[in-house]
């Protein structure tokens, strides 16, 4: 009862600590956004807008009242989920990122699946069979992975899959021949699951290898890398060496009593490489035309539409801290070393 | 002088990978330096003629889509590349170390305000910050190297934090307080000497990352653009002609790789040679 409290509490302090981040984040995105690009006006109304369109646009935003009015108007605007409208779809930000934000959650949902199905594994298989050649190979591969840009695997992996051997697609969520699955999450596999469209799925599923592979190798690589050290360390403790001693079958050694702890650290690492996902991601996005937001702020680059590039900045972040708070609280649930 | 060689022999005995990463990491620093007076091609050369040639004794990487030598843009890429990522290191450690070691000797709300700080930088997933800072400031190296630095040096704030937290309790600086030593001098002799090898660790390994970064700022068409020659930018024009010359993205994608891993892997051993707790652990 008293351990729940002392939670309750530690979670109330990393929320308002998250508060505090999210408003300096707010504060950072607004610096960037009406204070240093010139004249925001000038920009929204675009390069061909006649001066008095320009002032009107100035007054109708309100960038003609004081930098503190407009600060507070901009924060308040946030919180109501107005992240202003976009130059370039002539939509509200707010409207285009739930439209866009789905699939990139899929994306990188299905690129952290394959991190945590392969990644973890093979830092065990390392980690037990030390010196092996599993050990050795799974050396060099995550060593190239991690020094491997993301958007030339996926390239590469567009010329071997789609361009030579001519099995899997390259771009896009679904054939074009194939329309959405009826939408209730935007996640296609879900979506498609739900309503039991069984080609949507199958086809929706093809459409996701490629883009998730070269998503999720460099992270997969830190996963196994992590998985395999921490593994090590745990492995050469007293409390191992009794359990082994006590004639206990390896298997169990390794799996009940090693694996448990070994995976704690791996916890943090995983929350980070959530970062890591959502930033290649947009890089993912761009190579394999996937509809997602990092598609979404790039193709906002051309037209220098600022409300639209820190609409994605700002959700990107959201998510990110969020990640890590639950990460940091779950380490607490896992660990009962841990007091807060 | 001999005693070198043969620490240098017995180094690569025992960290061949290492070894090997550092002579490749030398081998593009020297390519890049000399690139101008290289029998080379000029990167700049357009020549519609030759568009989008295969591989060829003329043009060992083939041309690009403005009949431009691939070879020659790739090794005049490495000076671009390279130029970044240091300039985008040495300004993120310097800044960085400077708050960090300040906020963690004084600590109190000097460094409450550090942290917080950096909490906010760190909210954002790098790309993605560098990404809407290069917005603002426009294309170009300089605003680049702006927009990375930004991004950065919240870490090594971070980092030279704590190596400031754990010296500033050790005996000599506590030593060097009582006999009066002037802060900013305890600051400079004893704090930040103490601190530097991990933050040199990090530096070295940031490099990698730097160039990636870089890369991928320019992929999307921001930071450096044509016609400077620069990897990024190449793959970002090459991936429209994937299906008709492979050619295009794999060399400047290939230069990429090679400089990371090799900075990477001599990076690697560097840490283990300033540290050897890490020399045990396998990882």
């Amino acid at each position: 009862m008293l351990d729940r409290q002392v939670m309750v509490r530690y979670i109330v302090k990393r929320l308002a600590l998250l508060t505090i981040t999210l408003l300096g984040v707010l504060t950072l995105t607004f610096f960037v956004s009406h204070v240093v690009p010139g004249d925001p006006a000038r920009l929204a109304a675009g390069v061909r807008a006649r001066p008095e369109q320009v002032e009107a646009l100035r007054t109708r935003l309100g960038l003609d009242r004081p930098l503190w009015q407009q600060y507070g108007h901009y924060i308040a605007g946030v919180v109501r989920g107005d992240l202003g409208e976009s130059i370039r779809t002539r939509r509200p930000v707010s409207a285009d990122l739930a439209e866009y934000f789905p699939a990139t959650v899929e994306l990188t949902a299905f690129a952290m699946i394959l991190c945590l199905l392969i990644g973890i594994p093979l830092g065990i298989v390392s980690a037990v069979k030390r010196e092996s050649v599993i050990d050795h190979v799974s050396r060099v591969a995550s060593t190239a992975a991690v020094s491997m840009p993301t958007f030339w695997l996926g390239l590469l992996l567009q010329l071997l899959f789609f361009r030579w051997l001519q099995i899997l697609p390259a771009t896009g969520r679904l054939g074009f021949y194939l329309s959405p699955p009826a939408h209730a999450t935007g996640l296609y596999v879900l979506d498609s699951l739900f309503s039991g469209n069984w080609t949507a799925l199958g086809d929706s599923l093809v459409h996701l290898i490629l883009p998730a592979t070269a998503l999720a190798a460099s992270s997969m690589a830190v996963i196994t890398r992590m998985t395999r050290s921490s593994l090590l360390e745990i492995l050469s403790l007293d409390y191992v060496r009794t359990a082994r001693s006590k004639g206990l079958a390896e298997k169990v050694v390794i799996l009940k009593h090693a694996l448990r702890n070994a995976l704690l650290p791996s916890l943090t690492v995983i929350g980070l490489q959530v970062g890591v996902l959502l930033a290649g991601a947009v890089l993912i996005e761009v190579v394999f035309s996937w509809p997602g937001i990092g598609l979404y702020a790039v193709q906002s680059i051309t037209f220098v539409d600022f409300q639209a590039i820190l609409g994605v900045t700002l959700i990107t972040a959201i998510v990110y801290s969020g990640v890590n708070l639950i990460v940091d609280v779950l380490y607490g649930v896992i660990d009962p070393r841990i007091h807060y | 002088m001999k005693a070198f060689w043969e620490k240098l022999g017995r180094w690569i005995a025992v960290r061949p990978l290492a070894a090997a990463g550092a002579a490749t990491l030398l081998a593009i620093l020297l390519l890049a330096l000399l690139a101008p007076v290289l029998p080379l091609q000029d990167p700049q050369s357009v020549n519609m003629h030759d568009k989008l040639l295969p591989p060829s004794a003329a043009h060992p990487m083939g041309t690009d889509d403005l009949g431009r030598d691939i070879l020659s843009r790739v090794v005049n890429g490495a000076r671009t590349s390279l130029l970044v990522s240091v300039v985008v290191v040495a300004c993120a450690s310097v800044f960085g170390m400077g708050v960090g070691l300040t906020a963690g000797y004084f600590g109190g709300m000097a460094d409450e305000l550090m942290m917080r700080t950096t909490d906010i930088f760190l909210a954002f997933p790098g790309l993605i910050l560098a990404m809407a800072v290069a917005v603002v400031l426009g294309p170009g190296v300089v605003p680049t190297i702006v927009a990375l630095s930004i991004v950065w040096w919240p870490w090594y704030a971070r980092l030279a934090r704590s190596e400031a937290l754990m010296h500033k309790q050790a005996d000599f600086v506590e030593a060097a307080r009582a006999t009066g030593v002037p802060t900013w001098r305890i600051l400079r002799s004893h704090i930040l000497p103490n601190s530097l090898s991990p933050l040199i660790v990090q530096a070295t390994l940031d490099m990698g990352y730097a160039i990636l970064t870089t890369a991928s700022l320019s992929f999307i068409g921001l930071g450096v653009q044509e016609p400077t020659a620069e990897w990024g930018a190449m793959l970002n024009i090459g991936r429209k002609y994937l299906l008709s010359a492979w050619w295009f993205i794999t060399f400047p994608g290939l230069a990429i790789f090679i400089t990371v891993l090799a900075i990477n892997l001599a990076g690697d051993g560097l840490r283990d040679y300033l540290d050897p707790r890490t020399r045990k652990r396998g990882a």
